[in-house]
C-alpha cells in the first residue's frame, strides 16, 4: 500500500472513512483497474504515476493478506 | 450630560493615576464623597482640582463605596453561570477580583485557562452537555484575537458562548505597560460570527445589556454574544447606597412553525411511502431526542442522525444513518430538521478536477425543511453552500415544532396507513440490523494490526465504558469514520456532544474538557477520542483539567499526521498527475514522533503510551479509568492506523 492507497483504504486495506475495504480477497484483479478511471470520489492513478507492474504488486499484496478471524470469535465485537 | 461626565472623569482619573506617588503611606484618607444622584457610573469626586492636587496616598474603597465590578458580579450571579473561564488579563482585573473575593469564587468559579481559544471551546463543549452557557473573559485585543476561531466554531454550531472582554476605552486612563493596547470597537473583529455585542456605558446599561445578551444568546438560533467591559466601569468606585436594578432574564419561547404549514408537512409524511427524517442540530434539549423517537415511531419512518447533536439512539431499529445514501435515494418525502447543509443531504458532490454533482432522491421526492437557519444569516463569514430547492420551508425551531407535528401526524393517520407504517417499520428494522452486522464484520479486518485500527480502538473503549454512565464529550475528527456510532449504544442525550461546527481544529481537546466539567457533577464518565493534530493546538487545557480536577478519559487516535490533509493533497497529486509518493509532505507529525504521554504527564495528567500493540490497550484503559473515577483526567496515547 506504499503507493498512497493506504491513505484512504488503510495500511491493511481494511477500509475506512475515505475508502472501502480492498482486501483480503476484496477485489478481483480486473476490478483493480478501477484506479485508472474511477467513477466517483477516488482520485485517478494513470500509468505515469502507477505502472501496471505496481498495480500487480498491489494485487499480490491484497491477496497475501490473512483472512480476519470470524466475528463470533472476537468477544469485544459481540452485539 | 452623563456621557460628558463619564469622559471627563476618565481623563482626569488617568492623569491622577499618573501623578500618584508610589510607596506605602500610613494614613488612610477617605475617598471623596460620591456625587449626588443618578449617574452611577460617574466615579466620585474627581474634579479638575484633582489634576493638580495629588489624591489621597492610600487609596482603598471607603465604607460607603463599592466598585462597579462587584455589581457586575451580582448581575452575573443572577444569570446562574456556574463557571467563568479565562486566561487572566489586566483589562478585566477588576472583574476577576470581584469574582474571586466579592463573589466568593463560586457560581461562577474562576477556571484558569492557558489560551483564550481553550476558554471559548470549553464553554462550547460545556453548553452541549449542560444546556447552559459558560461565561468567558478575555482581553479586548489579544485575548479576543486568540478566542476568535473558537467563537466561529460556536457560531457555526449555534452554541451560545457568553463572552466578556476587557478594554480601557479612554486612552488617557490606560496604564503604560499592561493596556496601552486599547481598541475603539473591540467586538468588531468577531461581529460577523457573533449574534450580538454591546459596550455598556454605565452599570445600569451593563445590567440591561448583560440580561439582554443572555436572552439573545439563548433564543434559537443560538449564538455567542460579547460584552465589552470598560476598565473604568469595572474599577471605579460608586456609592454603595446606589440602588441598581437587575432585570429578570425571562427567556423567550423559541419560534414554533406556522400551524397550517406544519399540518401540510404532516399530510405529506402520512401519505408518503418512504418518508425520511434527517436530524442535525435538532435536539437542543434532552426533549429533542424523545420527540424525534415519537415522530419516527408514529410514522415508522427511517431516521438519519447527522450527529451535530444527540438526536436519535444509534441502535434504534428505525435508525438508518449507516445507509444514509440509499435511504435518501429511496425517500419520497425528506424532512430536514435543523439540517445545516441540506443541499449536501440530497446531493452528492464529485470532488475531482472538474466538480460535478447530482441529486440523490428521485425528482418527484418532496423536500421539506424546518430550521431556524431561515431566520438568521450573516453575509461575510458563511456556513452554507448551494441553495437547495425545497417544496416547503418552515422558518422555526424544529424541536419546538415537533409536538405540533406529531399531533398532526397522529390526527391524520388512519388504520390503513398504520398497517402500511408497520410493514415499513419491519423492513427498516431489518436494514438497521444488517448494517450493525456489517459494521461488526468490518471491524474484524485489521483487528490485530499495529498501529491499532480505529475500529479496534473504539471496540476496546466501548468494552470498558458500556456498563458506566458514560458521555462521549468529543470525537472530533477522531472516530475513524463513525466507529463509535457503528459499535456503541448511544441512547442518552449526553452520550454524544457533536462536533466543532465550523471545522476549526483545536476544538476537540478543550471542548472535551468543557463537556467533562459539566458532566462532573452528574457523576458521568467523560470520554474523548482525541486526535494528535487537534491536541497540538493548545494542549495547556490538559493542565486546566488537572488543576481543576476535571475527570476525563482522553484516548488518543494518534495517526501521527493531519491525515485529512494528506488525503486532500494526494487528490491534488493525482489530479495533476504528479506522482504518488510525496503527498504526505507537510502534513505528517513524525520525525520526531510526539510523545503525548510525556506531554500530558508534564501538564500534571496521568498518562500511558504510546501504545502500538492492540493487546496492550485494554489494560491501559482499565488503569486510566481508575484514575478518572478518582476525579482526575487521564490520557492514553494510542498510535493508530491512518484511517
Ligand atoms: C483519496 C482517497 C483514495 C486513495 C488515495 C485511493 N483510493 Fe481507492 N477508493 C477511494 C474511494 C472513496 C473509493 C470508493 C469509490 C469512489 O468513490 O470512487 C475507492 C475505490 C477503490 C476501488 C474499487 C473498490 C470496489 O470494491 O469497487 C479500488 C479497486 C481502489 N479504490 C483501489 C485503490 C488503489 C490500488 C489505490 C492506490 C494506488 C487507491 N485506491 C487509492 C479512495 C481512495
Amino acid at each position: 500500500m506504499k503507493n498512497g492507497c493506504f491513505q484512504c483504504h488503510g495500511a491493511e486495506a481494511q477500509g475506512g472513512a475515505a475508502g472501502p475495504r480492498l482486501g483480503p480477497a476484496g477485489v478481483s484483479f480486473a476490478r483493480l483497474s478501477y484506479v485508472r478511471k474511477p467513477t466517483a470520489e477516488m482520485p485517478p492513478y494513470t500509468t505515469k504515476v502507477l505502472s501496471d507492474r505496481d498495480l500487480a504488486d498491489i494485487y499480490a499484496f491484497l491477496e497475501s493478506l490473512p483472512k480476519p478471524a470470524p466475528v463470533s470469535s472476537i468477544p469485544l465485537l459481540a452485539p | 450630560m452623563r456621557r460628558r461626565k463619564f469622559l471627563k472623569r476618565g481623563a482626569l482619573a488617568g492623569a491622577a493615576a499618573l501623578v500618584t506617588p508610589g510607596g506605602i503611606v500610613e494614613a488612610q484618607s477617605p475617598a471623596p464623597a460620591a456625587p449626588a444622584v443618578g449617574a452611577e457610573a460617574v466615579s466620585p469626586g474627581v474634579t479638575i482640582g484633582a489634576e493638580t492636587a495629588a489624591p489621597a496616598d492610600v487609596q482603598v474603597l471607603a465604607e460607603h463605596e463599592r466598585c462597579g465590578s462587584d455589581f457586575m458580579v451580582d448581575v452575573i450571579k443572577s444569570l446562574g453561570f456556574e463557571y467563568i473561564c479565562a486566561n487572566p488579563g489586566s483589562s478585566f482585573r477588576g472583574l476577576h477580583e470581584s469574582i474571586i473575593n466579592y463573589g466568593g469564587n463560586t457560581a461562577p468559579e474562576f477556571i484558569t485557562c492557558c489560551h483564550e481559544e481553550s476558554s471559548v471551546a470549553m464553554a462550547h463543549g460545556y453548553f452541549k452537555a449542560e444546556g447552559k452557557p459558560l461565561a468567558v473573559m478575555s482581553h479586548g485585543t489579544v485575548g479576543l484575537q486568540h478566542a476568535a476561531m473558537a467563537l466561529y466554531n460556536a457560531w457555526c454550531d449555534r452554541v451560545p458562548v457568553y463572552m466578556f472582554i476587557g478594554n480601557w476605552a479612554d486612552g488617557a486612563t490606560r496604564r503604560p505597560a499592561e493596556w496601552y493596547h486599547g481598541v475603539q470597537d473591540a467586538a468588531a473583529m468577531v461581529r460577523d460570527y457573533t449574534k450580538w455585542d454591546d459596550e455598556p456605558r454605565s452599570l445600569t446599561h451593563f445590567a440591561e445589556s448583560a440580561v439582554r445578551a443572555y436572552k439573545i444568546a439563548l433564543t434559537p438560533p443560538m449564538a455567542p454574544v460579547v460584552l465589552v467591559l470598560d476598565g473604568a466601569l469595572q474599577e471605579d468606585p460608586v456609592s454603595a447606597s446606589l440602588k441598581l436594578a437587575i432585570p429578570r432574564a425571562t427567556l423567550p419561547s423559541p419560534p414554533v412553525g406556522d400551524p397550517a404549514a406544519v399540518d401540510e408537512v404532516a399530510r405529506l409524511l402520512v401519505a408518503a411511502e418512504n418518508p425520511v427524517l434527517v436530524a442535525d442540530r435538532l435536539a437542543r434539549t434532552p426533549a429533542g431526542m424523545t420527540l424525534l423517537i415519537e415522530l419516527a415511531e408514529t410514522l415508522q419512518a427511517g431516521v438519519i442522525d447527522q450527529g451535530s447533536r444527540m438526536n436519535f439512539p444509534s441502535r434504534h431499529p428505525l435508525n438508518q444513518t449507516q445507509q444514509a445514501g440509499a435511504t435518501i435515494a429511496n425517500g419520497d418525502v425528506i424532512l430536514g430538521l435543523e439540517v445545516a447543509d441540506f443541499w449536501a443531504t440530497v446531493n452528492a458532490l464529485r470532488d475531482q478536477l472538474h466538480r460535478t454533482d447530482r441529486r440523490i432522491p428521485k425528482a418527484s421526492a418532496k423536500l421539506v425543511t424546518i430550521t431556524t437557519a431561515d431566520l438568521y444569516i450573516r453575509s461575510n463569514y458563511q456556513d452554507f453552500r448551494r441553495l437547495q430547492d425545497v417544496d416547503l420551508a418552515i422558518a422555526a425551531d424544529a424541536e419546538a415544532t415537533l409536538p405540533a407535528l406529531i399531533e398532526a401526524v397522529k390526527r391524520r393517520t388512519t388504520g390503513d396507513r398504520r398497517r402500511v407504517f408497520e410493514e415499513r417499520g419491519k423492513k427498516l428494522a431489518d436494514a438497521s440490523r444488517a448494517a450493525a452486522e456489517r459494521a461488526r464484520t468490518a471491524a474484524t479486518f485489521a483487528w490485530d494490526a499495529s498501529p491499532v485500527s480505529t475500529a479496534r480502538l473504539c471496540a476496546e473503549v466501548w468494552a470498558q465504558i458500556k456498563n458506566e454512565d458514560w458521555s462521549l464529550v468529543s470525537s472530533y475528527y477522531s472516530d475513524g469514520g463513525g466507529w463509535p456510532r457503528r459499535l456503541w449504544d448511544f441512547n442518552k442525550p449526553y452520550h454524544s456532544l457533536g462536533h466543532a461546527g465550523g471545522g476549526g481544529i483545536g476544538y476537540g481537546a478543550p471542548a472535551s474538557v468543557g463537556g467533562a466539567l459539566a458532566n462532573r457533577k452528574h457523576g458521568r464518565l467523560s470520554v474523548a477520542l482525541q486526535t494528535d493534530g487537534d491536541l497540538m493546538y493548545a494542549n495547556g487545557v490538559l493542565w486546566t483539567a488537572a488543576h481543576h480536577r476535571i475527570p476525563l478519559l482522553s484516548v488518543m487516535n494518534n495517526n501521527r499526521s493531519y491525515h485529512q490533509e494528506v488525503m486532500h493533497v494526494q487528490k491534488m497529486c493525482n489530479a495533476r498527475n504528479r506522482g504518488v509518493d510525496r503527498g504526505q509532505t507537510g502534513s505528517t507529525l513524525t520525525d520526531p514522533n510526539i510523545d503525548f504521554a510525556k506531554v500530558a504527564q508534564g501538564l500534571g495528567v496521568y498518562a500511558e503510551g504510546p501504545i502500538t500493540n492492540p493487546k496492550d490497550l485494554g489494560p491501559a484503559l482499565t488503569r486510566a479509568i481508575a484514575v478518572v473515577k478518582r476525579g482526575e483526567p487521564a490520557l492514553v496515547d494510542v498510535v493508530t492506523q491512518v484511517r
